[in-house]
């Protein structure tokens, strides 16, 4: 447990020394742990669907031990990072799969509509990165909230900012992804 | 692109600011050089002031949801695939829960083809099996015309559950409609099979959970068929936490209030069920679709009215105001305890209207209002559940008027003593599972039970009559769950009640302590058995001539005795008992046809396995010929088993030519009805094996055995299994197979262990001497 925290912390901060492999291994590390922490998630712990913040687990697994807010703030950005990736990894395999697959599955139930399932992840991704070139924070702030899983007022903490700032970054943000999203996928249907 | 606008962005930050109100006015005036950026900033504000968006559940669970798509895709089925015993042939279709497949028996020539369901990975498969195990006893007595018939269960070797249904050949309720555009009256005739089958399995102790149209299959004659009967109630969990994840796969638009509430529920959960259905058939909407105000039950005219129709429809509003309206809103209730009582009270009402008569569905009823008092009163009421319907059909209105505080126990009692029909006292057990009686708590059968146990000990021990009565139905409901334990308790407490009566009665003496007497002798002690046996029936012998019932106790008892005798060895009053127990059926043939006729054929089969194949044969052709067994309500089984057992008849006269063709026939007969690997088509395989060696048909004989000896022992009886031995080292014998020596040598080393018996011994040494000249050295000495 201390190993584990006391290891995290290390690499942090080799990190914020601008070490790349530290980096590197640190992103490894939480990519590893999220992935099988959703993986969990997804085998039927459903009960636990509205209550967990996997990367919140995952940071009370591999850091445990009290970080300096700086360090804190690393791997909440890291592990959003890493979410990101195991995302954009499990898209790519489904697509991959789809098109191995030749023909598609017909439901017959649609009870199980998992909210968010017709979200497409990877245009997500690259409208994520259109945004945070022109503005940067509002990326930032998507990226811990919904990747992450951070309430406003830890946001707030760690970027240094209002709640009232962050939740209004967030509003628009959120506005600015779906119309994207919604433009993108009708642009694919055409 | 366009989230990367920076006056697009700025402006949406400033009107997101602003009061609502303001906004449009800010924008127009903002975007007055750019009709193109005012109609975007106001499709993001529309964006903005949607809910639920995809943003707005966390990354995790879209991460969770695609990892577990890929696990699901990694043990992905494909055609040819094998399950348990059976293999996939093709997808039928596939929902929350899992997939349904075409498959068929791998290990038969016999094709026998089951709609195979199979549960997704992530359900609790352990906790599933468990409950199968459990109620598989009921759910495999659950057989009626319009019900699909429940046949094997397990799971795969990815840990999923798989449950093996009859395949069944129709179209959904929904395509039935939209298909054949059905009338009023068709549909409604149909609706009350469907609500008949319901109230069938539920006498039963089965609630559905699950109904909903596309779990309606019509077949081509026009007859409807329940599919999932049992299933939903083995995939709840059996950890409360896990509630809210089955509650996800339940079908969101057909559960009832009360289980989308998270209670637990019983019979009336497909009581409403049953009023959704009854809603579409009538409106061709779907009630929760069209349903918004909550606390009001929709009318089905009103929905009519509402959603202006396609016109295709052949029902009127005017048909459906009135009795229709009143019956589909009684069904539908949100408070359970405003239902209807049963699917069977939905059924009569329904056959009410279509006879004209007029319908109970009326909001005020007496009945109504008798049931929110007693559900009110709860606590009041001693015996808590002795029953609605008991209640209902024991009490007059005055009498329910006369009801005084604290009078309730008296009466209670006395509804309870009326209650002589066991059917009353079982549809109480099951109002027990109501939400509206038992708020939260989940009763399985078995806990029902043991409940309605506890409650007869301590409320009626100055009923000792009563008390009896209902002890040994409690005690043969926990024989047919296959919980020996607590029916051999039941039925001695059932007993020692019966005793202390003014009046005991025969028939519990004979038939709980018949039972016990069974529960004796497969436990090993045939002797005390047979005394049981024996001293039971010369009691009732005495007083058969005056009580004309008491001749089925009889001959029930008389063909047990009649089994004891043959384990025993003593063949030859065996015999005598088997005749003794069919005297007693024929003084009572018409009442019990079938039974009669089971026990002609049971004793055609003693006398063909005791060597009399004259006899036999001569008993199986009255059998095939008398008019009760030709009659339409005959079951198929009986059929089949009159016919099989003048196979073993002629079997006995080594007439085996005649009677290949009919071991045959009878095989398959057995196959569709029990499926193929049920012990008693194993027996008829066997005979099939025997009558080929017979033939000198080597060859199909020792395909049949390998195939028979190449199934897991499971719960077959260690000496079927022999027996099957005994007759593959034969056949290898006569083949000359290059092993015949030492599979004989195998054989007889078991057939003479303990778990073998005397006669299989004899017949392998016999064996052992022919094939070698003379019998192996046993390796253990101890048989003499």
């Amino acid at each position: 447990m201390t190993s584990h925290g006391d290891h995290t912390a290390a690499l942090l901060r080799r990190c914020s020394g601008g070490d790349e492999a530290a980096y590197g291994q640190l992103f490894e590390l939480i990519y590893a742990d999220l992935h099988r922490r959703a993986r969990r998630l997804g085998k039927g712990g459903g009960a636990t669907l509205s209550t967990t913040a996997l990367v919140h687990e995952a940071f009370l697994s591999l850091a445990g031990s009290p970080l300096a807010l700086n360090d804190k703030a690393h791997f909440f950005r890291l592990a959003a990072r890493a979410m990101r990736r195991v995302l954009i990894d499990a898209s790519r395999r489904r697509s991959a799969r789809k098109r191995g697959d030749g023909e598609g599955h017909v439901t017959l139930d649609t009870s199980l509509a998992v909210p968010g399932q017709d979200l497409d992840v990877i245009a997500l991704d690259q409208a994520l990165d259109r945004l945070a070139a022109a503005e940067p924070r509002m990326a930032q702030v998507v990226e811990l909230h919904f990747y992450a899983g951070l309430e406003f007022v830890a946001i707030a903490e760690m970027l240094a900012l209002s709640e009232r700032t962050v939740a209004r970054d967030w509003r628009a943000a959120r506005a600015l992804l779906h119309d994207s999203l919604a433009g993108a996928g009708q642009a694919a249907h055409d | 692109m366009t989230e990367s606008d920076p006056r697009r962005i700025r402006l949406l930050r400033e009107a997101l600011d602003l009061p609502t109100a303001e906004r449009e006015d800010y924008l127009v005036r903002a975007c007055a050089d750019d009709a193109a950026l005012l109609e975007s900033l106001r499709r993001l504000l529309a964006v903005d002031a949607a809910t639920a968006l995809p943003l707005d559940h966390p990354a995790e669970l879209r991460a969770a949801e695609l990892l577990a798509g890929e696990e699901e895709a990694a043990s992905q089925l494909r055609a040819d695939a094998r399950v348990g015993p059976y293999q996939l042939v093709r997808e039928l279709g596939r929902g929350g829960m899992g997939s349904v497949w075409l498959a068929r028996r791998v290990d038969g020539q016999f094709q026998q083809q089951v709609a195979l369901k199979l549960i997704r990975l992530g359900m609790d498969s352990v906790h599933i099996l468990r409950q199968f195990r459990r109620e598989r006893a009921l759910l495999a007595r659950l057989q009626h015309p319009n019900i699909a018939q429940l046949i094997d269960g397990g799971v795969d070797e990815h840990g999923r559950p798989w449950f093996a249904m009859e395949c069944i050949d129709g179209v959904s309720l929904t395509d039935w409609v939209q298909g054949q555009r059905p009338g009023l009256v068709e549909r409604l005739q149909l609706f009350t099979k469907l609500c008949r089958a319901v109230a069938h399995a539920h006498r039963q102790l089965i609630v559905h959970r699950d109904l909903k149209p596309s779990n309606v299959l019509v077949q081509s004659d026009g007859e409807p068929r329940l599919l999932d009967f049992g299933i939903a109630r083995l995939l709840e969990p059996g950890d409360p936490e896990r509630t809210a994840t089955v509650q996800r796969f339940l079908t969101q638009d057909f559960a009832a209030p009360e289980l989308l509430r998270g209670e637990s529920a019983g019979t009336s959960a497909d009581v409403f069920a049953l009023g959704l259905i009854l809603f579409e058939l009538l409106t061709g909407l779907r009630y929760r679709a069209v349903h918004a105000d909550h606390d009001i039950t929709l009318r089905p005219s009103a929905a009519l009215t509402a959603h202006a129709h396609t016109g295709a429809d052949a029902i009127t509003r005017t048909q459906l105001r009135g009795d229709l309206d009143a019956i589909a809103t009684r069904a539908l209730a949100d408070d359970p305890a405003r239902r209807y009582a049963d699917a069977q009270q939905l059924a009569d009402d329904v056959q009410r209207y279509l006879d004209g008569r007029p319908i109970e569905a009326r909001p005020d009823r007496i009945s109504y209002r008798a049931a929110k008092f007693v559900h009110r009163n709860r606590a009041a009421v001693a015996v808590g559940a002795l029953g609605l319907a008991t209640l209902l059909a024991a009490s007059t209105i005055a009498a329910w008027q006369a009801v005084q505080k604290g009078a309730e126990a008296e009466r209670a009692r006395l509804a309870l003593r009326q209650a002589e029909a066991t059917r009353d006292f079982v549809a109480s057990i099951l109002l027990e599972a109501d939400p509206s009686k038992a708020k939260g708590v989940d009763t399985t059968a078995g806990e029902l039970l043991a409940a309605a146990h506890t409650r007869i000990g301590a409320e009626l021990a100055d009923e000792p009559a009563l008390a009896a009565e209902l002890l040994a139905l409690i005690g043969n409901t926990y024989v047919s769950l296959d919980q020996s334990d607590l029916a051999q308790q039941s039925l001695r407490e059932a007993l020692a009640a019966n005793e202390r009566a003014a009046r005991p009665s025969l028939t519990i003496a004979a038939s709980a302590g018949g039972r016990l007497a069974y529960y004796a002798y497969i436990g090993g002690d045939a002797t005390t058995a047979l005394a049981r046996l024996d001293e039971l029936v010369a009691r009732v012998a005495r007083s058969v001539t005056t009580e004309v019932g008491l001749f089925a106790q009889l001959a029930k008892l008389q063909e047990l005795r009649g089994s004891v005798l043959y384990g025993l060895g003593r063949k030859d009053d065996s015999l005598q008992a088997g005749e003794a127990a069919v005297a007693a059926w024929r003084q009572v043939r018409t009442r019990n046809p079938y039974e009669y006729l089971w026990a002609e054929i049971g004793l055609a089969d003693l006398q063909a396995a005791l060597g009399r194949g004259a006899d036999a044969l001569e008993r199986a052709d009255r059998v095939l010929d008398d008019p009760l067994l030709h009659g339409s309500e005959v079951p198929p089984s009986l059929q089949v088993n009159a016919q099989g057992v003048r196979a073993r008849a002629l079997q006995a006269l080594d007439r085996h030519a005649e009677a290949e063709p009919l071991v045959r026939a009878t095989l398959a007969g057995t196959a569709e009805l029990a499926g193929f690997d049920n012990p008693r088509t194993r027996y008829w395989r066997f005979r099939h094996a025997e009558t080929l060696h017979a033939l000198g048909r080597l060859d199909d004989a020792q395909a049949l055995t390998d195939a028979l000896l190449a199934l897991p022992a499971g719960d077959e009886a260690s000496y079927r299994r022999i027996r099957t031995e005994v007759l593959a080292a034969r056949i290898a014998r006569d083949r000359g197979a290059s092993d015949a020596t030492s599979r004989i040598g195998h054989v007889q080393a078991s057939a003479c262990s303990e778990a073998g018996n005397e006669e299989l011994c004899q017949a392998a040494r016999a064996l052992a001497i022919d094939a070698v000249g003379s019998a192996p050295v046993a390796r253990d000495e101890q048989q003499d």
